[in-house]
Protein backbone atom coordinates (compact mmCIF):
# COMPACT_ATOMS: atom_id res chain seq x y z
CA UNK A 1 0.00 0.00 0.00
CA UNK A 2 1.46 3.23 -0.94
CA UNK A 3 -0.22 6.63 0.15
CA UNK A 4 2.58 8.81 1.13
CA UNK A 5 1.97 10.77 -2.32
CA UNK A 6 -1.52 11.49 -0.56
CA UNK A 7 -0.23 12.52 2.80
CA UNK A 8 2.39 15.33 1.14
CA UNK A 9 -0.58 17.18 -0.83
CA UNK A 10 -0.91 20.32 0.04
CA UNK A 11 -3.89 21.88 2.33
CA UNK A 12 -5.43 23.94 -0.19
CA UNK A 13 -7.93 25.39 2.17
CA UNK A 14 -11.52 27.00 1.09
CA UNK A 15 -12.24 26.94 -2.12
CA UNK A 16 -15.93 26.75 -4.91
CA UNK A 17 -16.61 25.38 -7.81
CA UNK A 18 -15.41 27.87 -10.46
CA UNK A 19 -18.23 28.60 -13.16
CA UNK A 20 -18.35 31.01 -15.84
CA UNK A 21 -20.60 33.54 -14.56
CA UNK A 22 -18.08 34.05 -11.39
CA UNK A 23 -14.82 33.80 -14.33
CA UNK A 24 -14.05 37.76 -15.00
CA UNK A 25 -15.04 38.62 -11.13
CA UNK A 26 -13.05 35.66 -9.74
CA UNK A 27 -9.99 37.31 -11.48
CA UNK A 28 -10.60 41.01 -11.69
CA UNK A 29 -11.71 40.66 -7.42
CA UNK A 30 -9.71 39.23 -4.67
CA UNK A 31 -12.54 37.41 -2.66
CA UNK A 32 -12.11 35.35 0.40
CA UNK A 33 -11.53 31.92 -1.50
CA UNK A 34 -8.15 30.19 -1.46
CA UNK A 35 -8.97 27.92 -4.45
CA UNK A 36 -10.71 27.10 -7.48
CA UNK A 37 -12.09 23.59 -8.99
CA UNK A 38 -13.09 23.38 -12.36
CA UNK A 39 -15.39 20.97 -14.86
CA UNK A 40 -12.62 19.53 -16.49
CA UNK A 41 -14.47 18.90 -19.96
CA UNK A 42 -15.55 22.78 -20.52
CA UNK A 43 -11.57 23.40 -20.82
CA UNK A 44 -11.41 20.83 -23.51
CA UNK A 45 -12.75 22.78 -26.14
CA UNK A 46 -9.68 25.33 -27.21
CA UNK A 47 -12.55 28.46 -28.52
CA UNK A 48 -14.83 28.60 -25.65
CA UNK A 49 -14.94 31.18 -23.44
CA UNK A 50 -13.65 29.04 -20.43
CA UNK A 51 -10.27 28.33 -21.77
CA UNK A 52 -10.20 32.11 -22.82
CA UNK A 53 -9.91 32.55 -18.82
CA UNK A 54 -7.97 29.57 -17.84
CA UNK A 55 -4.57 31.24 -18.02
CA UNK A 56 -5.96 33.83 -15.66
CA UNK A 57 -7.34 31.53 -13.35
CA UNK A 58 -4.41 29.37 -12.68
CA UNK A 59 -2.13 32.44 -12.21
CA UNK A 60 -4.46 33.79 -9.49
CA UNK A 61 -5.90 30.24 -7.93
CA UNK A 62 -4.96 26.86 -7.43
CA UNK A 63 -6.81 25.30 -9.83
CA UNK A 64 -8.32 21.69 -9.47
CA UNK A 65 -9.57 19.60 -12.96
CA UNK A 66 -12.35 17.83 -11.91
CA UNK A 67 -14.25 15.88 -14.88
CA UNK A 68 -17.68 14.40 -14.95
CA UNK A 69 -17.35 12.12 -18.59
CA UNK A 70 -14.36 9.95 -17.48
CA UNK A 71 -16.79 7.46 -17.06
CA UNK A 72 -14.53 5.23 -15.24
CA UNK A 73 -16.84 2.93 -14.23
CA UNK A 74 -18.09 1.95 -18.16
CA UNK A 75 -17.44 -1.12 -20.04
CA UNK A 76 -16.09 0.94 -22.59
CA UNK A 77 -12.34 1.68 -22.83
CA UNK A 78 -11.46 5.03 -21.55
CA UNK A 79 -11.17 6.67 -24.73
CA UNK A 80 -7.69 7.94 -26.32
CA UNK A 81 -8.79 11.48 -27.50
CA UNK A 82 -10.31 12.36 -23.92
CA UNK A 83 -7.42 11.18 -22.28
CA UNK A 84 -5.16 13.25 -24.89
CA UNK A 85 -6.85 16.21 -24.05
CA UNK A 86 -7.30 15.85 -20.20
CA UNK A 87 -3.44 14.82 -20.13
CA UNK A 88 -2.96 18.25 -21.92
CA UNK A 89 -5.17 20.14 -19.83
CA UNK A 90 -3.46 18.69 -16.51
CA UNK A 91 -0.17 19.41 -17.76
CA UNK A 92 -1.04 23.12 -18.91
CA UNK A 93 -2.89 23.80 -15.31
CA UNK A 94 0.01 21.68 -13.37
CA UNK A 95 -2.58 20.96 -10.54
CA UNK A 96 -1.03 18.93 -7.49
CA UNK A 97 -4.07 15.97 -8.27
CA UNK A 98 -6.90 15.66 -10.59
CA UNK A 99 -10.29 14.34 -10.13
CA UNK A 100 -13.76 12.56 -11.81
CA UNK A 101 -16.78 10.32 -10.16
CA UNK A 102 -16.69 6.81 -9.40
CA UNK A 103 -19.90 6.03 -12.26
CA UNK A 104 -20.33 5.02 -15.45
CA UNK A 105 -21.76 7.97 -18.14
CA UNK A 106 -21.37 6.03 -21.29
CA UNK A 107 -22.08 2.90 -22.64
CA UNK A 108 -21.21 1.58 -26.67
CA UNK A 109 -19.63 5.00 -27.22
CA UNK A 110 -23.00 6.94 -26.62
CA UNK A 111 -22.42 9.40 -23.81
CA UNK A 112 -25.77 9.87 -21.04
CA UNK A 113 -24.19 12.76 -19.45
CA UNK A 114 -25.29 11.49 -16.22
CA UNK A 115 -23.20 10.09 -13.13
CA UNK A 116 -25.04 6.05 -13.37
CA UNK A 117 -24.23 3.70 -10.17
CA UNK A 118 -22.58 0.78 -10.50
CA UNK A 119 -23.12 -2.71 -9.10
CA UNK A 120 -20.93 -3.06 -5.60
CA UNK A 121 -19.16 -6.32 -6.70
CA UNK A 122 -15.61 -7.60 -6.35
CA UNK A 123 -15.41 -8.05 -9.71
CA UNK A 124 -16.61 -4.10 -10.76
CA UNK A 125 -14.35 -3.32 -8.33
CA UNK A 126 -10.89 -5.25 -9.69
CA UNK A 127 -11.73 -4.04 -13.29
CA UNK A 128 -12.12 -0.67 -12.11
CA UNK A 129 -9.03 -0.64 -10.10
CA UNK A 130 -6.94 -1.89 -13.53
CA UNK A 131 -8.66 1.27 -15.36
CA UNK A 132 -7.23 3.51 -12.57
CA UNK A 133 -4.37 2.72 -12.74
CA UNK A 134 -3.54 3.22 -15.99
CA UNK A 135 -5.31 6.09 -15.60
CA UNK A 136 -2.69 7.36 -12.81
CA UNK A 137 -0.04 6.05 -15.09
CA UNK A 138 -1.07 8.08 -17.90
CA UNK A 139 -1.95 11.55 -16.06
CA UNK A 140 1.39 11.40 -13.98
CA UNK A 141 -0.66 12.24 -11.19
CA UNK A 142 -2.33 11.46 -8.06
CA UNK A 143 -6.16 10.76 -8.87
CA UNK A 144 -9.03 11.05 -6.66
CA UNK A 145 -12.20 9.40 -6.96
CA UNK A 146 -15.92 11.07 -5.83
CA UNK A 147 -18.58 9.20 -3.92
CA UNK A 148 -21.97 9.79 -6.20
CA UNK A 149 -25.46 10.43 -5.14
CA UNK A 150 -27.63 7.72 -6.47
CA UNK A 151 -31.02 6.98 -6.56
CA UNK A 152 -30.71 3.18 -6.61
CA UNK A 153 -29.15 0.01 -5.77
CA UNK A 154 -28.13 -2.76 -7.65
CA UNK A 155 -29.56 -6.48 -6.91
CA UNK A 156 -26.09 -7.99 -7.60
CA UNK A 157 -24.17 -5.52 -5.40
CA UNK A 158 -22.17 -8.21 -2.94
CA UNK A 159 -21.15 -5.03 -0.43
CA UNK A 160 -21.67 -1.81 1.00
CA UNK A 161 -20.74 1.33 -1.12
CA UNK A 162 -18.25 2.06 1.13
CA UNK A 163 -16.58 -1.27 1.41
CA UNK A 164 -16.75 -0.73 -2.46
CA UNK A 165 -15.31 2.26 -2.30
CA UNK A 166 -12.42 1.40 0.01
CA UNK A 167 -11.71 -1.59 -2.28
CA UNK A 168 -10.87 0.50 -5.07
CA UNK A 169 -9.05 3.21 -3.54
CA UNK A 170 -6.59 0.86 -1.62
CA UNK A 171 -6.40 -1.52 -4.85
CA UNK A 172 -5.59 1.24 -7.48
CA UNK A 173 -3.68 3.08 -4.47
CA UNK A 174 -5.94 6.47 -5.07
CA UNK A 175 -7.39 9.15 -3.26
CA UNK A 176 -10.88 10.11 -2.31
CA UNK A 177 -13.13 13.01 -3.07
CA UNK A 178 -15.67 12.53 -0.01
CA UNK A 179 -18.58 14.89 -1.41
CA UNK A 180 -20.81 15.00 2.29
CA UNK A 181 -23.97 16.07 0.22
CA UNK A 182 -23.40 12.63 -2.12
CA UNK A 183 -23.07 10.48 1.46
CA UNK A 184 -26.62 12.14 2.74
CA UNK A 185 -28.50 12.14 -0.26
CA UNK A 186 -27.51 8.71 -0.89
CA UNK A 187 -28.28 7.50 2.80
CA UNK A 188 -31.45 9.43 2.52
CA UNK A 189 -32.57 7.44 -0.66
CA UNK A 190 -31.36 3.82 0.81
CA UNK A 191 -31.60 3.90 4.51
CA UNK A 192 -28.43 4.08 5.84
CA UNK A 193 -26.90 6.22 8.60
CA UNK A 194 -24.40 8.43 6.64
CA UNK A 195 -21.95 7.93 9.53
CA UNK A 196 -21.50 4.50 8.62
CA UNK A 197 -20.44 5.48 5.52
CA UNK A 198 -18.30 8.76 7.28
CA UNK A 199 -16.27 6.53 9.66
CA UNK A 200 -15.52 4.14 6.76
CA UNK A 201 -13.73 6.29 4.84
CA UNK A 202 -9.70 5.56 5.27
CA UNK A 203 -8.22 8.83 7.13
CA UNK A 204 -5.10 8.83 4.93
CA UNK A 205 -6.73 8.93 1.57
CA UNK A 206 -9.42 11.31 2.17
CA UNK A 207 -7.98 14.45 -0.26
CA UNK A 208 -10.95 16.78 -0.40
CA UNK A 209 -14.20 17.61 0.80
CA UNK A 210 -17.06 18.36 -1.41
CA UNK A 211 -20.46 20.30 0.24
CA UNK A 212 -23.20 21.39 -2.06
CA UNK A 213 -26.88 21.63 -1.70
CA UNK A 214 -29.49 18.82 -3.11
CA UNK A 215 -33.70 19.03 -4.03
CA UNK A 216 -36.28 17.39 -2.47
CA UNK A 217 -38.58 15.26 -4.84
CA UNK A 218 -40.87 13.86 -2.55
CA UNK A 219 -39.87 10.07 -1.71
CA UNK A 220 -36.47 10.89 -2.54
CA UNK A 221 -33.51 13.36 -2.55
CA UNK A 222 -32.10 14.63 -5.87
CA UNK A 223 -28.31 15.79 -6.19
CA UNK A 224 -29.40 19.32 -8.29
CA UNK A 225 -26.04 21.43 -6.74
CA UNK A 226 -28.88 23.93 -7.26
CA UNK A 227 -29.83 25.05 -3.58
CA UNK A 228 -27.85 26.47 -0.61
CA UNK A 229 -26.21 23.69 1.62
CA UNK A 230 -29.22 22.08 4.08
CA UNK A 231 -28.60 22.27 8.03
CA UNK A 232 -28.37 18.29 7.91
CA UNK A 233 -25.47 18.49 4.92
CA UNK A 234 -24.11 21.38 7.51
CA UNK A 235 -24.62 18.57 10.00
CA UNK A 236 -22.91 15.47 8.90
CA UNK A 237 -19.75 18.18 7.69
CA UNK A 238 -19.06 19.16 11.28
CA UNK A 239 -19.41 15.24 12.48
CA UNK A 240 -16.95 14.68 9.91
CA UNK A 241 -14.33 17.48 9.70
CA UNK A 242 -12.68 15.91 13.13
CA UNK A 243 -12.36 12.19 12.06
CA UNK A 244 -9.96 13.53 9.26
CA UNK A 245 -6.72 15.40 8.92
CA UNK A 246 -6.83 18.94 7.55
CA UNK A 247 -8.54 18.32 4.06
CA UNK A 248 -9.51 21.08 1.51
CA UNK A 249 -13.15 22.10 1.82
CA UNK A 250 -15.01 22.90 -1.63
CA UNK A 251 -18.37 24.49 -2.51
CA UNK A 252 -20.27 23.26 -5.37
CA UNK A 253 -23.14 25.29 -7.40
CA UNK A 254 -24.19 24.00 -10.46
CA UNK A 255 -27.69 25.18 -11.07
CA UNK A 256 -29.48 28.78 -9.87
CA UNK A 257 -26.13 30.01 -10.00
CA UNK A 258 -25.80 32.70 -6.63
CA UNK A 259 -23.79 35.65 -6.74
CA UNK A 260 -19.84 35.21 -6.18
CA UNK A 261 -20.62 37.40 -2.78
CA UNK A 262 -23.20 34.71 -1.54
CA UNK A 263 -20.86 31.91 -2.73
CA UNK A 264 -17.95 33.63 -0.52
CA UNK A 265 -20.62 34.06 2.62
CA UNK A 266 -21.66 30.44 2.46
CA UNK A 267 -17.39 29.62 2.24
CA UNK A 268 -17.12 31.93 5.03
CA UNK A 269 -19.57 29.93 7.20
CA UNK A 270 -17.90 26.23 6.06
CA UNK A 271 -14.33 27.97 7.15
CA UNK A 272 -16.09 28.69 10.48
CA UNK A 273 -17.60 25.47 11.22
CA UNK A 274 -15.18 23.68 10.11
CA UNK A 275 -12.44 25.48 12.24
CA UNK A 276 -15.00 24.77 15.19
CA UNK A 277 -15.31 20.97 15.10
CA UNK A 278 -11.89 21.07 15.01
CA UNK A 279 -11.33 23.28 17.67
CA UNK A 280 -14.16 21.33 19.92
CA UNK A 281 -11.93 17.94 18.96
CA UNK A 282 -8.71 19.55 20.26
CA UNK A 283 -9.83 20.58 23.62
CA UNK A 284 -11.06 17.76 25.61
CA UNK A 285 -14.18 18.58 27.85
CA UNK A 286 -13.72 18.76 31.33
CA UNK B 1 -1.78 5.91 -24.42
CA UNK B 2 -1.60 2.76 -26.06
CA UNK B 3 -2.02 0.40 -22.82
CA UNK B 4 -4.39 -2.64 -23.77
CA UNK B 5 -7.84 -1.89 -21.73
CA UNK B 6 -8.74 -4.53 -18.60
CA UNK B 7 -11.87 -6.94 -20.19
CA UNK B 8 -14.71 -5.63 -18.24
CA UNK B 9 -16.68 -8.22 -16.25
CA UNK B 10 -19.83 -9.84 -18.62
CA UNK B 11 -22.51 -9.20 -15.59
CA UNK B 12 -21.01 -5.90 -15.35
CA UNK B 13 -21.51 -5.66 -19.56
CA UNK B 14 -24.88 -6.99 -19.36
CA UNK B 15 -26.07 -4.95 -16.53
CA UNK B 16 -25.23 -1.67 -18.36
CA UNK B 17 -26.44 -2.59 -21.80
CA UNK B 18 -29.52 -3.23 -20.02
CA UNK B 19 -29.48 0.14 -18.08
CA UNK B 20 -28.20 2.29 -21.08
CA UNK B 21 -30.84 0.68 -22.88
CA UNK B 22 -33.66 1.89 -20.60
CA UNK B 23 -32.68 4.92 -20.39
CA UNK B 24 -32.15 5.64 -24.57
CA UNK B 25 -34.95 3.86 -25.47
CA UNK B 26 -37.81 4.38 -22.79
CA UNK B 27 -38.34 8.32 -23.00
CA UNK B 28 -40.73 9.57 -20.42
CA UNK B 29 -43.28 7.06 -21.22
CA UNK B 30 -43.90 5.37 -17.73
CA UNK B 31 -46.81 2.95 -18.69
CA UNK B 32 -44.29 0.14 -19.99
CA UNK B 33 -41.96 -0.95 -17.50
CA UNK B 34 -38.46 -1.59 -18.87
CA UNK B 35 -36.70 -4.95 -17.88
CA UNK B 36 -33.67 -3.19 -15.90
CA UNK B 37 -35.92 -2.66 -13.29
CA UNK B 38 -35.57 -5.76 -12.26
CA UNK B 39 -31.93 -5.34 -11.54
CA UNK B 40 -32.65 -2.63 -9.20
CA UNK B 41 -33.15 -3.82 -5.52
CA UNK B 42 -37.06 -3.25 -4.24
CA UNK B 43 -37.66 -0.87 -1.22
CA UNK B 44 -40.31 0.45 0.43
CA UNK B 45 -39.77 4.08 -0.33
CA UNK B 46 -40.02 3.51 -4.06
CA UNK B 47 -40.60 1.04 -6.52
CA UNK B 48 -37.80 -0.05 -9.23
CA UNK B 49 -39.32 0.88 -11.85
CA UNK B 50 -39.81 4.50 -10.25
CA UNK B 51 -36.22 4.30 -9.69
CA UNK B 52 -35.16 3.64 -13.00
CA UNK B 53 -37.24 6.66 -14.05
CA UNK B 54 -35.24 9.10 -12.25
CA UNK B 55 -32.34 8.07 -14.56
CA UNK B 56 -34.43 8.12 -18.03
CA UNK B 57 -35.90 11.46 -17.07
CA UNK B 58 -32.66 12.84 -15.91
CA UNK B 59 -30.89 11.97 -19.25
CA UNK B 60 -34.06 13.15 -21.16
CA UNK B 61 -34.52 16.39 -19.63
CA UNK B 62 -30.83 17.22 -19.18
CA UNK B 63 -30.26 16.14 -23.25
CA UNK B 64 -33.72 18.12 -24.35
CA UNK B 65 -32.74 20.82 -22.53
CA UNK B 66 -29.48 21.56 -24.08
CA UNK B 67 -30.92 21.36 -27.52
CA UNK B 68 -33.85 23.87 -26.38
CA UNK B 69 -30.87 26.13 -25.47
CA UNK B 70 -29.03 25.54 -28.61
CA UNK B 71 -32.07 25.81 -31.24
CA UNK B 72 -33.94 28.75 -29.13
CA UNK B 73 -35.00 30.32 -32.20
CA UNK B 74 -35.88 26.89 -34.13
CA UNK B 75 -38.75 26.10 -30.88
CA UNK B 76 -40.11 29.84 -31.44
CA UNK B 77 -40.60 29.24 -34.84
CA UNK B 78 -42.05 25.43 -34.61
CA UNK B 79 -43.45 26.09 -30.92
CA UNK B 80 -42.58 24.14 -27.90
CA UNK B 81 -44.47 20.49 -29.02
CA UNK B 82 -43.27 20.51 -32.45
CA UNK B 83 -40.11 21.13 -31.65
CA UNK B 84 -40.07 18.62 -28.53
CA UNK B 85 -41.40 15.97 -30.58
CA UNK B 86 -38.78 16.84 -33.38
CA UNK B 87 -36.04 16.59 -31.40
CA UNK B 88 -36.87 13.42 -28.95
CA UNK B 89 -37.35 11.59 -32.35
CA UNK B 90 -33.70 13.30 -33.15
CA UNK B 91 -32.41 11.97 -29.94
CA UNK B 92 -33.74 8.29 -30.35
CA UNK B 93 -31.54 8.57 -33.78
CA UNK B 94 -28.38 10.57 -32.52
CA UNK B 95 -27.16 9.92 -29.35
CA UNK B 96 -24.19 11.89 -27.68
CA UNK B 97 -20.99 10.78 -28.98
CA UNK B 98 -18.64 13.35 -26.97
CA UNK B 99 -17.67 14.33 -23.26
CA UNK B 100 -20.01 16.78 -23.61
CA UNK B 101 -23.69 18.39 -24.92
CA UNK B 102 -22.26 21.41 -26.84
CA UNK B 103 -22.20 19.07 -29.91
CA UNK B 104 -25.45 17.61 -29.40
CA UNK B 105 -27.10 19.11 -32.23
CA UNK B 106 -24.36 18.47 -34.97
CA UNK B 107 -26.72 16.38 -36.94
CA UNK B 108 -29.99 18.39 -36.49
CA UNK B 109 -29.51 19.81 -39.66
CA UNK B 110 -29.02 16.84 -41.53
CA UNK B 111 -31.75 14.84 -39.50
CA UNK B 112 -33.67 17.52 -40.75
CA UNK B 113 -32.81 17.49 -44.60
CA UNK B 114 -33.34 13.85 -44.29
CA UNK B 115 -36.80 13.12 -42.35
CA UNK B 116 -38.51 16.15 -41.95
CA UNK B 117 -41.67 16.50 -43.60
CA UNK B 118 -43.50 19.83 -42.53
CA UNK B 119 -44.92 22.12 -45.07
CA UNK B 120 -42.22 24.36 -43.32
CA UNK B 121 -39.21 22.22 -43.94
CA UNK B 122 -36.93 24.94 -46.08
CA UNK B 123 -37.48 27.33 -42.80
CA UNK B 124 -36.78 24.32 -40.27
CA UNK B 125 -33.81 23.38 -42.03
CA UNK B 126 -32.88 27.15 -42.42
CA UNK B 127 -32.93 28.27 -38.39
CA UNK B 128 -31.51 24.78 -37.63
CA UNK B 129 -28.28 25.41 -40.09
CA UNK B 130 -27.97 29.04 -38.36
CA UNK B 131 -28.11 28.02 -34.92
CA UNK B 132 -25.68 25.81 -35.67
CA UNK B 133 -23.52 27.75 -37.33
CA UNK B 134 -23.72 30.17 -34.50
CA UNK B 135 -22.83 27.38 -32.32
CA UNK B 136 -19.73 26.40 -34.45
CA UNK B 137 -18.66 29.97 -34.13
CA UNK B 138 -17.96 29.65 -29.84
CA UNK B 139 -16.37 26.51 -30.87
CA UNK B 140 -13.94 28.21 -32.72
CA UNK B 141 -10.81 29.58 -31.32
CA UNK B 142 -9.42 32.78 -32.30
CA UNK B 143 -5.57 33.48 -33.82
CA UNK B 144 -4.22 36.57 -34.26
CA UNK B 145 -5.40 39.15 -36.24
CA UNK B 146 -4.40 40.35 -39.87
CA UNK B 147 -2.65 44.11 -39.60
CA UNK B 148 -2.20 45.56 -42.53
CA UNK B 149 -0.17 48.15 -41.43
CA UNK B 150 2.92 45.50 -39.87
CA UNK B 151 3.43 44.27 -43.61
CA UNK B 152 6.41 44.77 -45.31
CA UNK B 153 4.61 45.21 -48.57
CA UNK B 154 0.88 45.61 -48.05
CA UNK B 155 0.69 45.60 -51.88
CA UNK B 156 0.91 41.50 -51.16
CA UNK B 157 -2.50 41.65 -49.97
CA UNK B 158 -4.26 42.02 -53.66
CA UNK B 159 -2.33 38.92 -55.13
CA UNK B 160 -2.01 36.68 -52.21
CA UNK B 161 -4.26 34.23 -50.77
CA UNK B 162 -5.94 35.37 -47.23
CA UNK B 163 -6.60 33.44 -44.48
CA UNK B 164 -10.05 33.43 -42.44
CA UNK B 165 -10.04 33.11 -38.85
CA UNK B 166 -11.23 29.57 -37.76
CA UNK B 167 -14.73 31.56 -35.81
CA UNK B 168 -16.20 32.72 -39.63
CA UNK B 169 -18.81 31.78 -41.34
CA UNK B 170 -20.66 32.75 -44.17
CA UNK B 171 -23.95 31.64 -44.90
CA UNK B 172 -26.94 32.60 -46.87
CA UNK B 173 -30.72 32.63 -45.59
CA UNK B 174 -32.68 31.89 -48.51
CA UNK B 175 -36.27 32.16 -46.72
CA UNK B 176 -34.97 34.83 -44.64
CA UNK B 177 -38.31 36.18 -43.42
CA UNK B 178 -38.17 34.30 -40.34
CA UNK B 179 -34.96 36.23 -39.61
CA UNK B 180 -36.26 39.57 -41.08
CA UNK B 181 -39.89 40.09 -41.65
CA UNK B 182 -39.27 42.80 -44.58
CA UNK B 183 -36.82 40.83 -46.28
CA UNK B 184 -37.95 40.45 -50.00
CA UNK B 185 -34.76 38.29 -51.20
CA UNK B 186 -31.78 36.29 -49.62
CA UNK B 187 -29.79 37.35 -46.57
CA UNK B 188 -26.00 37.01 -46.83
CA UNK B 189 -24.34 36.98 -43.34
CA UNK B 190 -21.16 36.62 -42.10
CA UNK B 191 -21.01 34.89 -38.54
CA UNK B 192 -18.11 35.46 -36.28
CA UNK B 193 -16.35 36.05 -33.13
CA UNK B 194 -15.82 39.39 -31.85
CA UNK B 195 -13.46 38.73 -28.41
CA UNK B 196 -15.23 36.02 -26.68
CA UNK B 197 -18.95 36.38 -28.00
CA UNK B 198 -20.66 35.46 -31.31
CA UNK B 199 -21.49 38.14 -33.78
CA UNK B 200 -22.94 38.59 -36.84
CA UNK B 201 -22.92 40.96 -39.92
CA UNK B 202 -25.13 41.22 -42.84
CA UNK B 203 -23.38 41.12 -46.42
CA UNK B 204 -24.61 42.32 -49.42
CA UNK B 205 -24.81 40.02 -52.11
CA UNK B 206 -21.20 40.73 -53.90
CA UNK B 207 -19.58 40.92 -50.59
CA UNK B 208 -20.94 37.44 -49.87
CA UNK B 209 -19.87 36.24 -53.41
CA UNK B 210 -16.53 38.22 -53.14
CA UNK B 211 -15.79 36.89 -49.10
CA UNK B 212 -16.61 33.24 -50.52
CA UNK B 213 -14.25 33.34 -53.51
CA UNK B 214 -11.55 34.51 -50.94
CA UNK B 215 -12.39 31.30 -48.06
CA UNK B 216 -11.66 29.25 -51.10
CA UNK B 217 -7.99 30.46 -51.16
CA UNK B 218 -7.97 32.93 -54.35
CA UNK B 219 -6.67 36.02 -53.77
CA UNK B 220 -8.51 39.18 -54.03
CA UNK B 221 -7.71 40.54 -57.32
CA UNK B 222 -8.28 36.77 -58.65
CA UNK B 223 -11.91 36.63 -56.78
CA UNK B 224 -12.90 39.99 -58.46
CA UNK B 225 -11.64 38.44 -61.81
CA UNK B 226 -13.28 35.18 -61.13
CA UNK B 227 -16.40 37.84 -60.10
CA UNK B 228 -16.44 39.90 -63.43
CA UNK B 229 -17.70 37.93 -65.60
CA UNK B 230 -20.32 40.60 -67.05
CA UNK B 231 -20.66 43.87 -66.42
CA UNK B 232 -23.71 43.58 -63.70
CA UNK B 233 -21.22 42.06 -61.88
CA UNK B 234 -17.99 44.83 -62.22
CA UNK B 235 -16.92 45.83 -58.61
CA UNK B 236 -16.11 49.01 -58.10
CA UNK B 237 -12.51 49.87 -56.02
CA UNK B 238 -14.02 52.55 -53.35
CA UNK B 239 -16.56 49.18 -52.81
CA UNK B 240 -13.96 46.57 -52.76
CA UNK B 241 -11.73 49.19 -50.20
CA UNK B 242 -14.77 49.39 -47.89
CA UNK B 243 -15.52 45.38 -47.58
CA UNK B 244 -11.73 44.38 -47.07
CA UNK B 245 -11.63 47.64 -44.35
CA UNK B 246 -14.37 46.29 -42.73
CA UNK B 247 -12.90 42.73 -42.58
CA UNK B 248 -9.61 44.10 -41.25
CA UNK B 249 -12.01 45.78 -38.39
CA UNK B 250 -13.66 43.11 -37.61
CA UNK B 251 -10.74 40.81 -37.48
CA UNK B 252 -12.22 38.01 -40.26
CA UNK B 253 -8.30 37.13 -41.15
CA UNK B 254 -5.27 35.75 -39.76
CA UNK B 255 -1.90 37.50 -39.58
CA UNK B 256 0.09 36.81 -41.94
CA UNK B 257 3.81 37.21 -42.85
CA UNK B 258 4.35 39.10 -46.30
Amino acid sequence: MTISKFKDLPNLGFGIGGRPEHFKELIDSSPNIDWLEVISENFLIEGRKSTYYLEQLCEKYTVIPHGVSLSIGSTDPMKPEYLKMLKGLIDKMNPPWFSDHLCWTSHSGHNMHNLLPLPYTEETAQYIIEKIKQLQDMMERPFILENVSSYLEFESSMMTEWDFINMIIEGADCGVLLDVNNVYVSSQNHNFDPMDFIHAMPKERVVQYHIAGHTHKGPYLFDTHGAPICDEVWELFTKTVPLFGDVPVLIERDEDIPSLDDMVNELDYARKLYHESKATVATPSA
Amino acid sequence: MSLKPPSPPQALKDLQAQFSDAIFNSSQDTTQVHPAANLIKTTQSLAPKDRLQIYVDDYWNRCMGSLQDDFSTLEGFMGEDAFLRLIEDYLHHHKSTTFTLYYLGQDLPTFIQTTYSGTDKKTVLEISNYEWTQMNVTFAKSEPALNPQALKDPSLLLTEPLQFQPHTFLITLNVATWYDKTADGPIYLMLYKDGLNGKETRLSEMEYALLSLLKTGRSISASVEALATDESNMIQPNEIQAWFQRAIELKWFIEKQL
